[in-house]
């Protein structure tokens, strides 16, 4: 992670509906290389603001560049969408083809990939996701976790900066959950991209370097999970509830068994059990 | 053998076959299916599908499952050119209604080109995975690409189209399920009643499909996919 700031946003205000704003001035910055967690309730603007970093949506009002292009530049649109790629929420909506390699190379095509290239890296992308050999099979065959790394490789066959996934886990399995975790995991190690990663999982949350907390169109809160998560009236009044480790140990506090601040992940918990 | 959506997993000449040929073939079928006048050319056709259908080695349970599900599109039709098909002397007649001879071999003529159709585009389906069938459209409309014909969109268009079909199938199976449960609607004896609850199960699947092809479209559009697209033209970052 560098200091440079890789996305940065001011004041994004977004209406679908004449006078009725879904994002009231949303503000973020986001360091290259970073992986932030973006949490709030339904409605709260986590998946406009995403839509925005993508350039799905018009900029109505504020500021937003993503690696130094600006979002409202019309003729570098492409270009931004190159840079910062998506995962959507559900995985089967996402696919062009049924076969795992094309749908893999449709987006280094579009990008102007010369058809080997675009194989190439398509293979190299599913490589990468823990996928290699599945190219040819059929993308109704494999289970919501494979598909949603199929997604996945997707986006990373366009080698984008930042990457962002919108609540990708949320019609997956536990199991499917944990491969994308990983998969997205190696993405960062191994391309340094940076994850802005919009969910309801505060699990999933706990595991970022930064939490970003939205209500009404707005960031509320940002900061290390350590300290977002833990504060139980911030996340209540955004509608959210803390993770079931910090449930858990707030439960062990007042009967007296534990005492200190709360960990946020179990590898936390357990750590704090042991000593 | 297993089946996936339309397909069956099996070795067969006709398993083997190009998609693009097999393209052809059903539209060459089909057209002389509607050409079948008398009942000579109408063994012929039936024979021909016959043997294909063993060919295919599909089985018969696979290849006739639609017909069943178009029984009462079959009767109707059947119905509706007896009882109005009126040249010549009706063997019955009730107020408008006229039951003829020449009407009903009419009606049955038109329900047996009807099925042959239906069979030899369920043995394509059969023998052709969604990506084959999607590769065969692509190499059908090649040569159009060079009358400036947007090929590619037309197939990638196909080709979504056609991967969303084992989507919108298990949705509406979900949905029947789902009314089953609360009204019993197409487990309901009448036609009325059946017809009255496939009504009802329009309006959700359209939606389904509307809201699946607006995620589909910001998915593609995500990645860089546009309509008028230019190769390159995302400036020097090309992934190579």
């Amino acid at each position: 992670m560098t200091d440079e700031r890789i996305v940065e946003a001011r004041g994004v205000t977004h209406a679908y509906v004449p006078g009725r704003p879904t994002l009231s001035g949303a503000s973020l910055d986001v360091r290259r290389g970073e992986f932030v967690a973006i949490v709030g309730e339904n409605g709260s603007g986590k998946t406009t603001l995403a839509r925005h970093l993508n350039a799905l949506i018009p900029l109505q009002a504020g500021e937003l560049t993503v690696a130094g292009i600006d979002a409202a530049d019309h003729g570098r649109v492409w270009e931004l969408r190159r840079i910062c790629g998506m995962v959507f929420q559900n995985p089967e909506n996402q696919f062009v083809s049924s076969v795992v390699g094309e749908d893999v190379a449709f987006g280094p095509r579009n990008f102007g990939a010369s058809e080997g290239a675009a194989r190439r890296v398509a293979l190299e992308a599913l490589a990468s996701v823990g996928l290699p050999g599945f190219e040819r099979r059929d993308v109704h065959e494999l289970s919501g976790g494979q598909q949603q790394r199929v997604a996945l490789a997707g986006v990373l066959a366009s080698e984008p900066d930042v990457i962002v996934l919108d609540e990708a886990t949320s019609m997956i399995d536990p199991r499917g959950r944990d491969e994308l975790v990983a998969a997205v995991r190696r993405a960062r190690v191994e391309r340094g991209a940076t994850i802005i990663w919009i969910t309801h999982d505060m699990e999933l949350a706990a595991r970022a370097d930064r939490v970003v907390v939205m209500r009404a169109g707005e960031v509320v809160a940002e900061g290390a999970p350590e300290r977002v998560l833990t504060d139980r009236e911030l996340l209540s009044s955004a509608g959210l509830e803390p993770p079931l480790v910090v449930r858990t140990w707030g439960e062990l506090v007042r009967r007296g068994v534990a005492s200190g601040p709360a960990p946020v992940t179990v590898e936390g918990l357990v750590s704090l059990l042991c000593s | 053998m297993r089946t996936f959506g339309g397909y069956v997993w099996a070795d067969s000449p006709l398993h083997r076959a190009p998609a693009a040929a097999k393209l052809v073939g059903l539209v060459v079928g089909a057209a002389l299916v509607l050409a079948v006048r008398g009942p000579i050319t109408l063994a012929a056709a039936l024979v021909a599908v016959a043997v294909l259908g063993v060919v295919s080695r599909v089985g018969w349970r696979r290849l006739l499952a639609p017909l069943w599900g178009m029984r009462w599109f079959l009767l109707v039709i059947v119905a509706l050119n007896a009882l109005l098909f009126s040249v010549s002397e009706p063997l019955f007649s009730l107020g408008p209604l006229r039951l003829t001879l020449p009407g009903i071999e009419r009606g049955l003529l038109i329900a047996a080109r009807t099925c042959l159709i239906v069979v030899l585009g369920a043995m394509l389906t059969a023998t052709t995975t969604p990506q084959q069938v999607v590769h065969g459209v692509r190499e059908l409309l090649k040569p159009l690409a060079r009358l400036g014909v947007p090929t590619e969109t037309a197939a990638l268009a196909v080709g979504v189209t056609v991967q969303f079909v084992p989507t919108l199938l298990r949705e509406s199976r979900q949905l029947m399920r789902a009314q089953e449960l609360r009204c019993g609607g197409f487990a309901a004896r009448g036609i009325m009643r059946r017809a009255v609850s496939y009504v009802r199960l329009l309006v959700p699947v359209f939606v389904c499909a509307v809201r699946r092809a607006d995620e589909l479209s910001r998915a593609m559009e995500a990645r860089g996919y546009r309509v008028d697209r230019r190769r390159g033209a995302t400036g020097e970052r090309g992934c190579s």
